[in-house]
């Protein structure tokens, strides 16, 4: 390393006044017979005092105001209102139609929560109106149906809710919860006969049948508490509509492991 | 080791935002102008001296206490001046801005060496030599920069530096010396 370089190495220290003694003597030396150092530790100095002489910027005005309104927007959101910011997150759709798409989302999460996905991805890929389809001009009733559920129950022993690969289908009872099913189909006489033939096998029976002129056939079957859940789960997924709980008037009673089930034919339009 | 800012910022951490407005008015200008120094735009800076407060607020509760708050705040504004810096010239935004000034510049001082025997501030007060310094501080990199700004334009001690870069003293003087002499080369090269 030669002088100059070693004197450029004390620049820094020399521009601070922090070399002493015999090294601060021997730059000072040096710098009065080298111009090339001489004019390096000028530019050297200089370029400190333009460091340093580098104009204050000002902040904005409203610096502090623009920090206080950081901070607030930073703070948690309550739930209610985080709530409606999703809704109005998008300034394009108004609120009403957010309300509707999220209720929207919240019937299918729940649907896919309790029939799996398995259940949902069938139900999209045929319809809502395939249940209506299989009662339809083609089909006899709700016959073949309620045969052939009733031969996948004998034959592997499992329950209808169990061929869901996914999921087991819950309790009919939580799902239905009501003792008056509404079943269309365009032969309602095949329709009762089918459901006759499979209830001894459930150790059901009817209690009383009713014709009526124009509302169809409402029968009334006597069934064990624990064959409700797959009959009216079964009778629910081929098309049948629970209509709410049905008040009996009935005096006669029923053993108390079984229960009253009104089944309302009507002729599919 | 004294530090008056120690009420200011129990009160926050107990909850009281007001007690932080204090830190902020008297730290914000120094704040702001180091971040003018890191990304030398003024739109830039106030984000980003929004960026060091807000950060320093929300970690309040992890300062130990054991540094001043200045220097926990100004590791903060030198950490996060280094990280914007990185992402603006990655973005290309020197150049560019730089490129568009050049354009236009014609410097009275480009002449020829600048008169040094002249008065300083009379030589440094002119907007073309400001632009010329900033230039060449937007071209250091990055750890050069951060010494640069600390020392010679907000005026920290050695030792403050070395307790907010968390570095030997040493080191902190040979890094600074070695920023100036680049700095130096950038301005003897832009002035003669």
């Amino acid at each position: 390393m030669n002088d100059c370089q070693r004197m450029s190495d004390l620049f820094g220290a020399l521009h601070d006044e922090q070399l002493e003694g015999e090294i601060a003597e021997s730059v000072r030396q040096h710098l009065s017979n080298c111009a090339e150092c001489r004019d390096d530790f000028k530019w050297y100095g200089f370029t400190v005092h333009a460091l340093a002489g580098l104009e204050k910027v000002s902040p904005p005005r409203d610096f502090l105001a623009q920090f206080r309104a950081r901070v607030d927007a930073a703070q948690p959101v309550p739930f209610f209102e985080s709530f409606r910011n999703i809704l109005t997150l998008i300034p394009h759709i108004p609120l009403p139609v957010g309300v509707t798409a999220l209720a929207l989302m919240t019937v299918v999460g729940l649907s896919l929560y309790n029939y799996g996905p398995m259940y949902a991805v069938q139900t999209a890929a045929s319809g809502y109106s395939s249940p209506k389809s299989e009662t339809g001009p083609s089909a006899k009733g709700i016959v073949p149906l309620m045969a052939r559920s009733h031969e996948n129950t004998s034959a592997s022993g499992m329950s209808p809710g169990a061929a869901y690969p996914f999921r087991a289908m819950p309790a009919a009872q939580d799902r239905i919860g009501t003792n008056m099913l509404t079943v269309e189909s365009p032969s309602i006489d095949q329709a009762v006969e089918s459901l006759k033939k499979i209830l001894p096998d459930i150790q059901g029976k009817v209690l009383e049948e009713q014709n009526r002129q124009i509302g169809g056939t409402l029968l009334t079957v006597v069934i064990p508490l624990q064959a409700y859940g797959n009959l009216t789960t079964e009778l629910v997924n081929h098309g049948a509509v629970a209509v709410g709980p049905r008040k009996d008037n009935s005096s006669s009673t029923v053993d108390p492991g079984a229960m009253r089930l009104h089944i309302h034919f009507v002729r599919s339009r | 080791m004294v530090d008056e800012d120690r009420d200011a910022v129990e009160k926050t951490v107990q909850g009281n935002r007001e007690a932080f407005d204090v830190l902020v008015e008297k730290y914000y200008k120094k704040i702001y102008n180091l971040a003018y120094r890191f990304v030398g735009d003024r739109e830039e800076a106030n984000d980003l001296a929004q960026e060091i407060f807000t950060a320093a607020y929300k970690n309040l509760k992890k300062f130990r206490g054991d540094a001043k708050f200045s220097t926990w705040l100004f590791q903060i504004a030198s950490n996060r001046g280094k990280n914007k810096f990185k992402y603006l010239k990655r973005r290309g935004h020197f150049a560019n801005r730089w490129q568009s000034e050049e354009d236009d510049e014609r410097d009275p001082l480009r002449s020829g060496i600048p008169d040094l025997s002249t008065n300083p501030e009379t030589l440094l007060a002119g907007k073309q030599i400001q632009r010329i310094v900033q230039k060449a501080i937007d071209d250091l990199d990055p750890d050069h920069k951060e010494i640069v700004v600390l020392r010679d334009i907000e005026g920290f001690s050695y030792e403050e530096i070395a307790r907010i870069l968390n570095l030997p003293e040493g080191t902190t003087k040979s890094r600074l010396h070695r920023a100036r002499m680049v700095v130096k080369e950038k301005l003897k090269k832009a002035l003669s």
